[in-house]
């Protein structure tokens, strides 16, 4: 059984006249430890793919079965629940907590989970050093270049050791040698078992993924080989 | 110019519709309380000051001072209005007594039909010339002039006579005593400190008491005495007059206890608390407690605008930008920015105008007054309102205008919105409206407990199942009659008379006891009664007896005296005062009985030594008090009808209850203690809305931040716990400031009342869950509407 299936996933959006079909009917399966990469047109639906695959969206018609169990109608409490305890999420724009420091950030999803105070000290402390930001631990995210603003956001994402990351363009607001500097920490992560889905819109990034799928109009195209 | 900026204030009222809705619904409310008070307090200022030469005219009053158990009367002995403008005809143009049996009721014969008429008052003939009181009919230099003759209010005469000319027809008073109407005057004005119905030439008076009385009498006081002086310094040289005029007339005993003042007629109607008054005054105090109202839920409105206007400032951060990109300079957007804001509460101000005319008869049910709208127009309060409104507007945008001109074009235009700032100032608003609401629910619920008390106190009497009714002379020496045939009914319990209503008023009587020299006398408060009085009212007597019917002496030799008369006596125990002597002008009387102190009157007066005294004759007793079988209510008012038929067929049968009676003493306060509730809780629903709105936009510039948490996995508990701990902790701050402010404010208020509750700390913590329910209300209609919301939803970042 594959790790993610989801069959005839449909999601409509309406702005006052227009309706825009952004999934339509999309079927997909991802294994375990598959880096996939969803590329395509700006509006082609890859954004909105991702987010009801975190389950940030739900679809309109169409089954969602993530680790076996069917999510697709789940209300915002229960997929909350099984978000934080799963998923780590990468953003663009970071999405970091102005008012909190790079340690704080970080250790916000352990707060949610419950974890005990001296062992999220212990992790916190940990993803630091792995993410390089040790001696950052203490600075706000302004004060941080945009490659540090996004490896603090990796390490959020990764500090609950999720079954899966979301990266929505994690190197989109990146130079190029900030943004070599978070995939080449993706392949890491890839290389050490953990499943991807990164939607981007560079070709060099999509490079990093084992597989690549690409949108058009709310429809898979081909499904494509990696190398 | 000017249009742009217009065009610009009016779309952005339109852009946020419910924030426009929010700010103006706030202030509407606010300017129409304000506008409500006002017009009340513009009447309450009003009283008397339309008579012709109000500002130098004055009631006399004296005060008898015998060791603090004499009395403050707010009417006179006979012959002191008239001696003063003889003795002092160059200060004082004219002197108008009023007098009325210390009867509130008479009966009037006309023609075959009988009414009992209130406010009928026998007055001099110069009345008109003090007082404003405009002739429909009749010459007012001559209208009372002679004996015998009655000027009627318009109402009245339409009343006795329908639509047939009054003038000259002739009507009845009481002893047959035939009046002409020689005078029709319209209705005497509501703002005015009393409202007579009917006026009586003084000089008929004669009728009843022949002509020595009125002019020898310097013991009994009970005429009103209006002065009206020459010219503004006349009074002061009239005061530094009193004392010799009093040596001059007053008779030995009295002279050098009596003391008079002066009251501007203006200030009867705040001022007075005297004894015998026309009617029940207000209270200066009152005024100032509503004032004080009108101004928190000013400030309360003002403080909801300031703060919503600076937390949007967000939303027109862009506006600025472009406008000052484009050269506008500073001090052109904080004028744009005041217009906008005082375009809004003039806005305000016009709705409210007209939200007062819905109003207006609610307020005037709820405050027992006769409010016209039309009357708005007269004073001041439009102008009040509309220059309040300005300035209102004006403090109100004057922080947002600076907050707002001040953006930098080039960060609010790159990164298109502003960062949230701590906000200090609108925290501290925050609290402080906070602080002025929940003092305002202690205080409501404060003087809501204390005027239960006083009306639910025990007053050491039970004033329930007693009918009274006001006798007639000729009924008096028939009361023993009266009595036995009342008894013979089985709904009735028992019978008695008194010379004033128990727990309303008294008079004072002179006493000799202990060491005091033959010939001098102190006043004392009493109550003249028979033997049933004690039985009749549930008096309790803790030594000795009660007057007793078969010991033919107590009605010259024996009195009843309260437990406060022994203490302040120095008698020492109840059991040790009795036999003590209580000499009287009518006999060698001494202490029978002490009773358990009761209130007999309002409970706004401490208990202070108290007589019960018989006095053959019964030359003072003025009603009968009749104690009915408890659900025997109608049998017994029928059976006391066919007594009252039998007895004085030519009196119209009319009673009262006592409970209702004593019940009127707290009008005032009843009143007060509504507009109290009724302002707090528009403060209180003001305060909330403006919380709701502050809240809604809180939560929108956190949106994203909330987005993030519930992304990473936020449950509702905790973002609850997060988005209510700022305005949660603001308001448990307010309450830290709001509790000893309110036991501060309400204790001194407690102290001012002769009986009071302790101040109730249940009460705080009422207020505290209040406040905590309403903050916590105003803000769970965002809350559960972020917590439903799709988190992708907050954090569109495309």
């Amino acid at each position: 059984m594959a790790f993610i299936e989801i069959k005839q996933l449909t999601k409509t959006y309406r702005m006052e006249e227009i309706e825009t079909t952004a999934l339509n009917e999309v079927s997909l399966r991802i294994e375990k430890g598959e880096f996939l990469a969803l590329m395509g047109p700006s509006g082609c639906g890859k954004s909105t793919l991702l987010n009801v695959l975190g389950m940030l969206d739900k679809a309109d018609a169409g089954s969602y079965t993530f680790g076996g169990e069917e999510v697709a109608n789940l209300n915002e409490k229960k997929r909350s629940i099984l978000r934080k305890n799963n998923i780590g999420f990468v953003f663009q724009s970071f999405n970091l907590i102005d008012e909190l420091s790079v340690a704080e950030n970080i250790e916000l999803p352990l707060i949610y989970t419950k974890e005990p105070a001296n062992e999220r000290k212990a992790k916190v402390n940990a993803m630091l050093e792995r993410m390089g930001l040790a001696n950052r631990a203490k600075h706000y995210p302004q004060q941080l270049s945009g490659g540090q603003q996004q490896r603090v956001a990796v390490g959020r994402a990764l500090i609950t050791d999720p079954h899966i990351i979301l990266a929505d363009e994690p190197t989109g607001n990146l130079d190029s040698a900030h943004g070599d500097e978070v995939m080449k920490l993706l392949q890491e992560l890839h290389e050490a078992g953990t499943t991807i889905v990164m939607v981007t819109h560079s070709e060099h990034d999509a490079q990093y993924a084992s597989r690549i799928l690409r949108l058009h109009d709310g429809m898979i195209l081909q499904p494509s080989a990696a190398n | 110019m000017w249009r742009s900026y217009l065009k610009t204030a009016w779309r952005n009222l339109w852009k946020a519709p419910l924030f426009t809705l929010i700010n103006l619904s706030g202030l509407i409310t606010a300017l129409c309380s304000f506008a409500l008070i006002a017009l009340y307090l513009q009447d309450e200022y009003s009283y008397d000051r339309y008579h012709h030469d109000y500002e130098n005219t004055y009631r006399l009053w004296e005060e008898l001072d015998f060791e603090g158990a004499g009395e403050r009367s707010s009417s006179m002995q006979f012959p002191v209005g008239p001696a003063l403008l003889n003795d002092y005809p160059h200060l004082i143009e004219d002197v108008v007594r009023f007098f009325n049996f210390q009867k509130p009721i008479y009966t009037i014969k006309v023609e075959d039909q009988m009414f009992n008429q209130e406010k009928v008052f026998f007055t001099d003939t110069g009345v008109f010339k003090i007082f404003n009181w405009p002739l429909l009919a009749g010459d007012p230099e001559t209208a009372l002039d002679k004996p015998q003759s009655i000027v009627l209010d318009s109402e009245l005469a339409q009343k006795f006579f329908g639509n047939e000319d009054p003038i000259g027809k002739e009507l009845i008073i009481e002893r047959g005593v035939p009046l002409k109407v020689t005078g029709i005057m319209a209705p005497v004005p509501s703002q005015t400190h009393f409202q007579p119905k009917a006026l009586i030439s003084f000089s008929t008076l004669a009728a009843y008491f022949g002509p020595d009385l009125q002019a020898n009498n310097w013991v009994w006081n009970p005429a009103w005495t209006y002065i009206h002086f020459k010219e503004q310094g006349a009074k002061a040289e009239l005061e530094a007059q009193f004392p010799s005029f009093i040596q001059k007339y007053y008779p030995d005993f009295m002279r050098d206890q009596t003391e008079f003042s002066l009251m501007p007629i203006a200030d009867i109607h705040l001022e007075s608390h005297l004894e015998y008054e026309l009617e029940e005054n207000h209270h200066r105090s009152d005024l100032y407690i509503l004032a004080t109202m009108a101004l928190i839920i000013l400030i309360i409105a003002i403080i909801n605008f300031t703060n919503l206007a600076t937390a949007r400032s967000t939303g027109r951060a862009r506006e600025v930008g472009v406008r000052k990109t484009l050269g506008a300079n500073r001090s052109q957007l904080i004028q744009q920015f005041l217009g906008e804001s005082i375009l809004q509460s003039l806005m305000a101000a016009i709705i409210s105008l007209g939200l007062l005319a819905l109003v207006l008869p609610l307020f005037n049910s709820l405050a027992q007054v006769n409010l016209a709208y039309a009357d708005l127009w007269k004073g001041p309060a439009p102008y009040v309102l509309l220059s309040t409104s300005i300035l209102l507007g004006f403090l109100a945008g004057l922080y947002p205008a600076f907050y707002l001109s001040a953006f930098e074009p080039q960060l609010v235009l790159k990164g298109g919105a502003v960062k949230r700032g701590k906000n200090l100032l609108g925290k501290v608003l925050v609290v402080f409206q906070f602080v002025l609401s929940a003092v305002l629910i202690i205080a409501t619920l404060t003087v809501n407990e204390q005027f239960s008390f006083m009306q639910e106190k025990d007053l050491g009497f039970d004033e329930e199942q007693v009918v009274v009714m006001s006798t007639k002379p000729k009924l008096i020496p028939q009361i023993e009659a009266i009595r036995a045939e009342l008894l013979k009914s089985p709904n009735i319990e028992a019978f008695t008379v008194m010379n004033d209503i128990i727990g309303e008023d008294h008079n004072v009587f002179e006493y000799n006891y202990g060491g005091m020299p033959a010939g001098q006398w102190q006043y004392l408060p009493t109550l003249v009664v028979n033997e049933d009085f004690v039985k009749t009212m549930g008096l309790e007597i803790i030594a000795g007896r009660d007057l007793n019917r078969d010991i033919k002496s107590d009605d010259t030799a024996a009195v009843l005296v309260n437990e406060t008369l022994v203490r302040e006596m120095g008698w020492g125990s109840p059991e040790e005062a009795l036999g003590q002597r209580m000499t009287t002008p009518r006999g060698r009387e001494r202490v029978v009985g002490v009773l358990k102190d009761f209130h007999y009157v309002s409970l706004k007066e401490p208990i202070r030594p108290f007589v019960l005294d018989m006095i053959a004759g019964g030359f003072w007793i003025q009603e009968f008090a009749i104690r009915i079988k408890a659900g025997k209510t109608e049998a017994a008012l029928a059976d006391l009808k066919e007594v009252w038929q039998a007895f004085a067929p030519e009196f119209p049968f009319d009673y009262f209850f006592l409970e209702d009676r004593l019940d009127r003493l707290y009008e005032n306060q009843d009143t007060l203690r509504k507009l109290v509730a009724l302002f707090s809780l528009i403060a209180l629903i003001i305060s909330a809305i403006g919380l709701f709105a502050l809240s809604s936009l809180s939560i929108a510039q956190r949106t994203k931040e909330i987005g993030i948490r519930k992304i990473l996995g936020a449950e509702a508990p905790q973002l609850i716990q997060l988005l209510s701990k700022e305005f949660l902790s603001l308001v448990i701050i307010a309450l830290l400031i709001a509790s000893p402010l309110s036991y501060w404010l309400l204790n001194n208020w407690l102290q001012s009342f002769a009986y009071h509750i302790d101040f109730s700390w249940w009460n705080v913590a009422l207020a505290a869950i209040l406040a905590l329910a309403i903050a916590l209300l105003s803000m769970s209609y965002h809350l559960t509407k972020v917590l439903r919301s799709d988190p992708v939803q907050s954090i569109r970042y495309e």
